[in-house]
């Protein structure tokens, strides 16, 4: 989508977002007019004399015992409702702007940390995920299942902690693959209760670690990466005298990704091409990510923090506040797009002036 | 008779997905175990939200490709003969793609609710459809990128302009030897995501109303899946338990017996989105995607 299709897209969403604003304010005022008169005739029974009256009155209404209670339990639940909206309604203020602000900034600090950790663990698992497959690595499974073989056939020490070791490697794998594809609140919940301090660093772990996020688009990029080596100036480079061998690739050297690692290497032709495209899947990845991060929020209840809110604001049906939220995500992920088509045309442009 | 033999070892050949096959296995095993040692009202509970989550996760693959394919169509046809139109439906459209999907799934899912307190979604089964056609509505853009990006693909070579020069109308071309002819594979490989996305996010969802709003939106009158399911005390125990183990391993028997609940609950999740990530790298990598 061009740059343009983009204001559109923002103006439309930021009228209609205006829109339904406005008629929930006028709507909360009405609204807010008739619940005051409803709690000025409901109960209040928090307060003890007003619940003695109301249990000593009530026998003289309902004088079956089983009908005493249902109609209690009625009464009580409207008169609950009633003060538990009407305490947690209120209209859009500039006190409420300054506070959901505070919190918005906080987001998308959170969220510009984990897109730039993502996307570099992204682009390292991809590579190593691409070498290991070029240096025609066996999976860890099979890599396992033939250890086991070698011992069936010979049981000497040596094949015995070769299939320790290549366990431990698939053990490891599967753990990682469980982790990396829980859904946070999964994860969150296997080693806590309650998150009520020291949000940040934990949301930061889950952001990173979970909803499946890394092996999706490192998987993607690793296709990327795939596709890329069967193109025709791979041929071009080969016939350069460009160094095809993938064994003198190491784990560190993937770990800290630097261009003068890959010189005179068909990856300093491949890694370039395949990282612009992969751009263009970034604002899929910040999507996904905000997703993840709402998840994060809301499924651990993290207090003080905007997605909370967001469904507190749900709870007390202040939706006018919901209407504004939603259109901060909304702008966050346009702006993500905007970025992103600004820098892949910005690499693509280099890519021909070269 | 050779010949049905032979046509039907090719389309075995084709579907058999090893992944498939163990998802398949995993699940029964698991509830084998399950009406072994899990107590009868949980293992009933647990039966339903699993069937209620993939039925979901099936109709919303029908929904997003639906809608996926008719808008894609659409915008193609657009382009070619209303360019301003175009512009206006791309713009349309892309309200629902610049929207968090978890966000716009909890609207919808909030508007549902008010109906079904107004009487107006009493049947289960309307219910677990519009539920579907939600979901839909904000995953389709993904099916929709890659049909576009088939038909743009084909629309630069030859192949587009040799068709309409031989009288092929370009809604037949679009639909059928774009789309269906050329496109299928990598479409299975979508639906396949896009199942395993519907999965997560429908779980999430689900997740999220029970833990925080149980009393504004219903999700009790809400068919039962796997997120609310976990989202139940007991179940948030189990997970709690399963996670000492890391540091008490000698605990790990006990969570097959003691807190198979949760257990049950978080593998058909985590198991599923595992499988079915897999089951289409097998696909991509078989048929060279």
């Amino acid at each position: 989508m061009n740059q343009r299709g983009h204001y559109y897209t923002i103006v439309f969403f930021t009228l209609l977002t205006l829109f339904f604003m406005l008629w929930f304010q006028s709507r909360e005022k009405r609204v807010a007019i008739v619940e005051t008169r409803q709690k000025s005739i409901a109960l209040n029974l928090e307060d003890a004399q007003t619940r003695q009256i109301f249990e000593d009155a009530l026998p003289l209404f309902y004088p079956d015992p089983i009908l005493a209670g249902r109609a209690q339990k009625e009464i009580e639940q409207a008169a609950s409702k009633v003060y538990r909206r009407s305490a947690g309604k209120s209209a859009i203020q500039r006190t409420t702007l300054w506070e959901l602000g505070g919190m918005y900034l906080k987001f998308v600090l959170v969220y510009l940390i984990l897109l730039y950790l993502t996307f570099q663990a992204v682009l390292r698992l991809g590579l190593w995920r691409f070498v290991r497959e070029e240096k025609e690595r066996a999976t860890f499974s099979v890599s396992f299942w033939r250890s086991l073989r070698r011992l069936g056939k010979e049981n000497s020490a040596q094949n015995r902690i070769a299939a320790g070791q290549a366990l431990g490697r698939l053990l490891i794998y599967a753990f990682g693959y469980i982790i990396l594809f829980s859904p946070a609140y999964v994860l969150a919940y296997a080693f806590k209760s309650e998150f009520n301090h020291s949000t940040i660093p934990v949301m930061l772990a889950l952001g990173l670690a979970s909803n499946g996020l890394l092996i999706l688009y490192s998987n993607k990029y690793y296709h990327l990466l795939a596709g890329e080596s069967r193109k025709g100036y791979v041929r071009t480079a080969l016939a350069k005298n460009y160094r095809s061998g993938y064994d003198e690739i190491s784990l560190k050297a993937i770990l800290r990704n630097r261009a003068q690692a890959w010189q005179g290497h068909l990856l300093q032709q491949i890694l370039p091409n395949a990282r612009n495209q992969y751009w263009l899947t970034v604002k899929e990845q910040g999507a996904y990510l905000i997703t993840g991060l709402i998840i994060i929020e809301m499924g651990l209840n993290i207090q003080g923090h905007l997605c909370y809110q967001l469904l507190q604001e749900v709870y007390f049906e202040n939706w006018a506040r919901v209407a504004l939220i939603s259109w901060g995500l909304f702008m966050l992920l346009k702006m993500t797009d905007i970025f992103v088509d600004w820098r892949f045309q910005k690499s693509e442009a280099a890519k021909w002036h070269e | 008779m050779a010949r049905i033999r032979q046509k039907t070892r090719h389309y075995w050949s084709m579907a058999f997905n090893r992944w498939l096959v163990y998802w398949l296995g995993g699940v029964l095993l698991l509830f084998g175990w399950d009406a072994f040692f899990l107590n009868p009202q949980a293992f009933g509970q647990l039966s339903k939200a699993f069937f209620n989550t993939i039925s979901l996760g099936l109709m919303v693959v029908f929904w997003a490709v639906f809608l996926g394919w008719l808008t894609s169509f659409l915008q193609a046809w657009l382009s070619d003969y209303y360019p301003t139109r175009a512009i206006v439906f791309v713009v349309l459209k892309n309200q629902f793609r610049s929207v968090p999907q978890i966000l716009g799934i909890m609207l919808g899912y909030i508007i549902l609710s008010r109906l079904q307190v107004g009487g107006n979604l009493r049947s289960p089964i309307v219910l677990l459809f519009w539920m579907a056609f939600i979901i839909g509505l904000f995953i389709f853009p993904e099916v929709s990128d890659l049909l576009e990006e088939r038909i743009a693909y084909f629309k630069k070579s030859a192949f587009f302009d040799a068709l309409l020069l031989s009288g092929v109308s370009p809604v037949s071309i679009i639909n059928r030897e774009i789309i269906w002819k050329n496109s299928r594979l990598y479409l299975l490989n979508k639906m396949v995501a896009v199942f395993s996305m519907a999965v997560f996010l429908l779980c999430s969802v689900d997740f999220v109303f029970s833990v925080g709003l149980s009393n504004t939106v219903q999700v009790v009158n809400f068919p039962r899946t796997l997120g609310s399911l976990l989202a139940k005390i007991d179940s948030k125990q189990d997970i709690l338990a399963m996670g000492s183990v890391l540091l008490n391993p000698a605990y790990l028997p006990r969570i097959f017996f003691n807190h198979l609940q949760g257990f049950s609950v978080t593998f058909l999740i985590v198991f599923t989105m595992i499988a079915w990530f897999k089951i289409g790298n097998e696909i991509a990598r078989r048929f060279r995607l």
